[in-house]
């Protein structure tokens, strides 16, 4: 197993940056997941550390290691393509014993072929597919060419895994139970492991790291939990959740108060905060996070809006809404089943306040308590 | 529902049934049958509307084919079996006279000698030099220039063989010649090229190869455009050499390729013509020399039609030489099925 260190690693094509001075450091055994929306240079970031793309600049370590120019065979990789990239004229053996094949010793041949066979045999007992050994990939399912791919990228033991959108081909069920696996063996073989996606619910499962990534750059790093809790920039907190966290950006100088014909009714405390600022500010709430309104002894902020749709997805209700006053955007709101809405009914969502996120002007996290102790603090 | 008629529902049916009910349910039996035929009917009337509307898209085709192909063909076969010039008028059937006559000349199986050898090394040849041109072209050169390698490359397939077969006489001839002139600058001995029985082909044959290679290299490189980029790369981490991803990997993807470009050269070695008539003699007489040494069946076809005005003997020779290639294009095929690999 290894570690990964990127220091400043960027990527030009024709002088045109794809991925800006990335500094990254995975450790030992632990899942990364890089997220992002499509064209944001995750699949970038992923080939330069297997060796497919030549880095434009800065440093790329596995452990004290400089891979800058270590050719993709000599870095101790296995990798999972989108495609599978299964050998189609071979059979799913042949397959998983080629990476074995191509690193024989001369001299030995004999002796390793025993080895590699015993080797093919248990990677293809690990994943189940030791019943299909003499298929070849066209007569597989995807669940099962999914298994090949990764047998052939583990069997060689790398230090290092890296996994490229390997789920986007299967189907929703599939995928999801393809998730588990892959967690399972993940905890089964700690290899340090890259994985791309665009997928969040596989990001936010599969990761101990989950790093967010915007037109190349790192917008943020952290476990799953943190990111989803604290998102660094208005960019992670509108993208990772499913829906995305509601944002409602206030242009600088514009006054927002209690009980305002905005449509956001904000408590004191925090109109107190955006009162004072005046550079345009933005509030976040997630869907979840807002119920409709009713008795409650917490300082709430307020969302009044007209009910446009109601999708009900079994166990919950997400309800799409838009402020009443034009112009001032939508909400969605992910609500327990039991409320009848109609289509243009008008509601009051609410949510506690410790639940309101508020990004400046550049669309960093401001940090509210601070804010908010300061105002209650200097409120006349 | 079977296929018997209503009729013969009825009356199965009457049989078995108290009459009052029998006509009841002879009646219902075939007012459900009624629907079903028309049903059949109507099915029958589309698929004939749909074969029609495909007929009537392919006549054209078929109607080139039938008067430049096929009609020729055929006339080809019934004149094989006269005697019959181009200018005599008098036609007298004579069975399989003009076969017996052809198997029995030496210089016939002389040009069949000369022409399997023409393909025998024309193959490998192209395939070789046509890979390794269009490997060279897809690694080495980059996207902006590429295209006018790729030009550079094709274009002696789009210029007249006759044009380009005078230019190499020029080249081959054996006091001016560049050939030589290449040659003795090596310290190598100058050759005598057309003029000998033993250089004579090898010269044709480097013409047709330049001639042709355009062509080969465009299929390859698009051959070499559909084999996955993924597979290459994952066969890098795999640890693979450049020559075992390609032995391994590239090779068996491009065999549908492959297969193509021999059927290909098979069929364009054994009509090989123009080049050879340019370049050994053309209208002045003595194509297909020196001493025969050029002689290929195309051009012995040729000879005997044009030359000695034996057309019926033309013509089974013609015919002979179809199934020759129809005979090598099956076993070709047949080989392909075992080793040739469709996604």
């Amino acid at each position: 197993m290894a570690t990964i260190e990127m220091r400043g690693v960027e990527k030009t094509y024709a002088g045109k940056t794809v991925v800006r001075g990335i500094d990254l450091a995975i450790g030992d055994g632990q899942l990364a997941v890089l997220l992002g929306p499509s064209g944001c240079g995750k699949t970038t970031t992923l080939r330069m550390i297997a060796g497919l793309e030549q880095i434009s600049g800065g440093e790329l370590y596995f452990d004290d290691r400089l891979m800058n120019d270590e050719p993709p065979e000599r870095r101790g990789i296995g990798m999972v393509f989108q495609t599978y990239a299964l050998y189609p004229h071979m059979t799913v053996a042949a397959n998983l014993a080629f990476g074995l094949e191509s690193r024989r010793e001369p001299g030995k041949r004999r002796a390793t072929r025993a080895a590699e066979r015993a080797r093919v045999a248990e990677i293809a007992r690990l994943l189940e597919i030791d019943h299909v050994l003499d298929h070849r990939p066209r007569e597989l399912s995807g669940g099962q060419r999914q298994r090949v791919a990764l047998g052939r990228a583990l069997i060689r033991e790398p230090e290092v895994f890296l996994l490229d959108e390997p789920l986007s081909n299967l189907d929703a069920n599939l995928r999801e139970k393809m998730r588990m696996e892959l967690a399972r063996l993940h905890a089964e073989l700690p290899i340090t492991t890259v994985y791309v996606t665009h997928d969040q619910s596989e990001a936010l499962t599969l990761a101990d790291t989950l790093i967010v990534m915007n037109e190349g750059t790192i917008c943020q790093a952290a476990s799953p939990t943190e990111i989803y809790d604290r998102p660094a920039s208005s960019f992670v907190a509108g993208f990772v959740g499913s829906p995305g966290m509601n944002l409602w950006p206030r242009p600088a100088g514009a006054r927002l108060e209690v009980g305002s014909e905005a449509g956001l009714l904000l408590p004191a405390s925090l109109a107190a905060v955006c009162a004072g600022e005046r550079a345009p500010l933005t509030l976040g709430i997630r869907p979840e996070h807002l119920r409709l309104a009713g008795d409650t002894s917490v300082e709430v902020a307020g969302v009044r809006c007209r009910v446009e749709v109601v999708e009900n997805l079994g166990g919950h209700l997400l309800v799409h809404a838009s402020l009443e006053e034009k112009g001032r955007g939508r909400v969605v709101a992910k609500l327990a089943p039991g409320p009848q809405l109609r289509r243009g009914e008008q509601i009051l969502l609410e949510a506690d306040v410790a639940h309101v996120h508020l990004f400046d002007e550049t669309g960093a996290r401001r940090e509210r308590r601070a804010h908010v102790a300061a105002a209650t603090v200097g409120a006349p | 529902m079977s296929a018997v008629s209503p009729a013969a529902s009825a009356v199965a049916i009457d049989d078995v049934v108290p009459a009052d009910v029998g006509l009841r349910r002879s009646k219902d039996c075939v007012a459900r049958a009624a629907p079903a035929n028309r049903g059949r009917s109507r099915a029958r009337v589309r698929r004939l509307k749909d074969h029609l509307v495909a007929y009537g898209l392919l006549s054209p085709a078929i109607a080139v084919f039938t008067v430049f192909f096929y009609l020729p063909a055929a006339y080809l076969l019934y004149i094989s079996f006269f005697h019959w010039g181009i200018l005599t008028s008098a036609t007298q059937y004579v069975g399989l006279e003009n076969f017996r006559r052809l198997f029995a000349q030496p210089l016939f199986w002389h040009s069949l000698a000369i022409t399997g050898y023409y393909t025998a090394v024309m193959i490998p040849a192209t395939v070789l030099l046509a890979l390794g041109v269009a490997l060279v072209l897809r690694e080495a050169v980059t996207a902006r220039r590429g295209g006018v390698w790729r030009a550079a490359v094709f274009l002696p397939h789009v210029t007249p063989v006759v044009a380009t077969s005078i230019i190499w006489v020029w080249i081959f001839n054996p006091q001016f010649g560049l050939a030589n002139f290449v040659l003795t600058s090596l310290h190598l001995p100058a050759l005598g090229w057309l003029d000998t029985t033993q250089w004579a082909l090898p010269a044709v044959m480097i013409d047709g190869l330049w001639h042709s290679l355009g062509l080969y290299v465009i299929i390859f490189l698009a051959g070499l455009a559909n084999v996955p980029r993924d597979l290459v790369e994952v066969a890098r981490l795999d640890g693979a050499r450049r020559s075992r991803i390609f032995r391994r990997i590239i090779w068996p993807l491009l065999s549908p390729t492959t297969f193509f470009i021999v059927i290909l050269a098979t069929v364009n070695s054994w009509q090989a013509f123009s080049q050879i008539y340019t370049m050994t003699g053309g209208p002045h007489g003595g194509a297909g020399g020196p001493a025969f040494s050029t002689t290929t069946d195309a051009l012995l076809v040729y000879q005997t039609a044009f030359t000695f005005d034996h057309f019926s003997l033309a013509a089974a020779m013609a015919f002979v030489l179809f199934f020759i290639i129809l005979a090598l294009t099956v076993i070709q095929k047949v080989i392909a099925n075992k080793v040739v690999f469709y996604r």
